[in-house]
């Protein structure tokens, strides 16, 4: 394992650098992995990340290594980081889950179902754009098994 | 298929995620991935030493040899990219309510499949079992001056009082329950008693049925009757993970010392009821109703109640229900030991957040009323010097007996609270407040209630 280098350079699908101290940027489990694994020259491409979506990811993980902060500041930043357009959202979940960051990706997840969980059918295929491949008569099927869940 | 079953197999749930999963028109994930899951993720993470791009070699579904040639990076783009949406869309779905993925069957095929396939139920399950918004509350209400009325609901478990999702509910049974008793829950799956008088037949007969019901899913099951009427026995039920089988206990409480008491078991996968001996020299301990067995507890694949030995010391009975082992888990003799002047003493075991508890209710009468709540819980299982005093109430004009039921994030405890001569029954938290009671017993509800998990999980399948 060679930790020579205390600074990481990863750049982005759009060609932006970002220079992170190497501690921070280990929460990234794919990194980690790159790093442990020697196999780290000088800089990192991340090319399913965009700068825009990795500048969120890296103010998540610089709040997150602080020292000192309290657990209800944190969740205050947590709350307020969720908070985002749908699309961004979306991006961020690709990214937790191509750089490995569980904790991201967990609280990522969780903010879609909430989201998502008081919706019909028909807006959760809007949402994601699900082509309905039932028949009428099928749909119609399920609807009455659980006929109470859409009250 | 058969890859699935071996990934899965050795888990605790492993005869859930086993089974076929129901109508799958399509396979809907890749099989290495149901078959694997966070298992080989982990491994994979693990074993990282000699590849440059490690995610993409595990993760791509269609590249057979990992290569550094850049001509095959779009292509493994490409792949990841629809392949992930899929397994992060799971993710998203193991994290909703059940009534929401009830309704989100029909978005698709795919969906309905996928939230049909048993990994994916026990993945929920598993999700739902470490999260707070996934514990419910079961409540049944009876009115004490108005006979066949039974209300049952159920809401979030929240320590704010006014809860706000609550939902009525039908009862499961066939018949308009007289009778009510709400055994205990697990895995999300209810163990309930029902009884109706003569609406059958004209004799008046008392119609029973025992059945286990998945609230969250409305599905219930009829269960057979043991030997014994079920009105008269303390039920419980558990996951026993070497026969991967649910069992429920029955234990007879129409007798008073273990040359009568009479046990039977039901393995779910068997049908059928089996008695087995009560361990000799085994009594009932004294007290307010069903003392020291109302309740079955279930922690470490045993159930436990409590018992007196001939020579008089309190202990904890458990019975391993994959070898049908009695035991003893020793509790200290102060937890037990009450000064004579006591009466009313109300005693028993239960399980908090996984760990067994023990409480006990002594009220004393001469001057005036003085009621004393003790809860102990043992840290370490079967450890008895782990015994900690956790809550001590005392309170006048408080209960007769105060049975807890759940235990919150921040320690506050939910407790069940009866009072002698006194039809009606209640909740409130270890903080109180108490006095709410009113001493004339205007109040005629009796409330019933217990703590289950969401789940997905069906009783049909168990059987």
């Amino acid at each position: 394992m060679s930790s020579s280098t205390k600074f990481l350079t990863l750049k982005t699908c759009d060609d932006k650098k970002f220079v992170l101290d190497e501690a921070i940027a280990v929460r990234s489990q794919t990194i980690k992995n790159m790093v442990e694994d020697d196999c780290v020259s000088n800089v990192i491409p991340l090319p399913n990340v965009n700068s825009k979506t990795m500048t969120k990811v890296i103010e998540y993980w610089k709040k997150h290594s602080e020292e000192g902060v309290s657990k209800d500041v944190l969740m205050d930043f947590d709350k307020a980081f969720v908070k985002v357009h749908h699309s961004i959202l979306h991006a961020l979940i690709l990214a937790a889950n191509f750089l490995n960051d569980k904790e991201i990706l967990d609280m990522m997840c969780q903010e879609v179902a909430d989201r998502i969980k008081g919706k019909t059918p028909e807006e959760i295929r809007k949402e994601f754009d699900i082509k309905n491949d039932f028949t009428p008569e099928e749909e119609e099927e399920i609807r009455k098994e659980n006929a109470w869940a859409f009250e | 298929m058969a890859q699935k079953k071996k990934g899965v197999s050795s888990h605790r749930h492993g005869n859930l995620a086993n089974r076929k999963a129901p109508n799958k028109k399509k396979s809907i994930l890749n099989t290495k991935i149901i078959s694997n899951g966070e298992e080989a993720t982990q491994k994979f993470n693990k074993k990282k030493k000699k590849s440059i791009r490690p995610y993409q070699i595990c993760k791509g579904k269609s590249i057979v040899e990992p290569s550094n040639d850049n001509t095959d990076q779009m292509q493994i783009d490409q792949v990841i990219r629809i392949y992930l949406q899929d397994e992060i869309m799971m993710d998203i779905l193991t994290k909703l309510p059940v009534q929401s993925l009830l309704r989100f069957k029909c978005v698709s095929e795919f969906w309905n499949s996928l939230i049909n396939d048993t990994y994916f139920r026990m993945k929920h399950y598993i999700h739902s079992k470490n999260d707070q918004n996934s514990q419910k509350f079961l409540i049944t209400e009876s009115f004490y001056d108005k006979d066949d009325v039974y209300n049952f609901s159920t809401s979030s478990l929240s320590m704010v009082q006014v809860v706000e999702d609550e939902q009525k509910l039908d009862c499961p049974s066939s018949c308009k329950p007289t009778n009510v008793i709400l055994f205990c829950s697990c895995d999300g799956l209810v163990l309930i008693f029902v009884s109706s008088r003569g609406l059958y037949d004209s004799s008046a007969r008392l119609y029973e049925e025992l059945l286990l019901w998945n609230l969250s899913t409305r599905e219930s099951i009829l269960l057979p009757h043991p030997e014994f009427r079920v009105v008269y026995c303390v039920c419980g039920l558990g996951y026993d993970a070497t026969s991967e089988d649910y069992k429920i206990l029955a234990i007879n409480l129409n007798a008073d010392d273990s040359f009568n008491t009479s046990i039977e078991v039901l393995s779910l996968k068997s049908g059928s009821w089996r008695r087995i001996g009560y361990p000799t020299g085994i009594q009932r301990v004294s007290g307010f109703r069903n003392c020291g067995m109302d309740y079955l507890a279930f922690l470490h694949g045993a159930f436990h109640w409590l018992g007196m030995t001939l020579s008089g010391y309190y202990t904890t009975i458990s019975f391993n229900i994959s070898n049908e082992v009695y035991g003893e888990v020793p509790l200290l003799e102060k937890m037990y030991h009450v000064c004579p002047s006591y009466r009313y003493i109300d005693r028993g075991v239960s399980v908090l957040r996984g760990m067994l508890c023990f409480y006990s209710t002594y009220n004393y009468w001469e001057m005036g009323m003085d009621c004393t709540f003790m809860l102990w819980i043992m840290k370490d299982y079967d450890v008895r010097e782990s015994w900690t005093n956790f809550i001590k109430i005392r309170d006048t004009n408080l209960f007769h007996s105060a049975r807890p039921k759940y235990m919150f994030a921040d320690c506050e405890v939910l407790l069940h609270c009866k009072r002698l001569g006194c039809v009606c029954s209640k909740f409130t938290t270890s903080r109180g407040p108490f006095g709410l009671y009113c001493p004339q017993c205007q109040c005629v509800t009796v409330k019933q209630g217990i703590v289950y998990v969401e789940s997905l999980i069906s009783p049909k399948s168990l059987t």
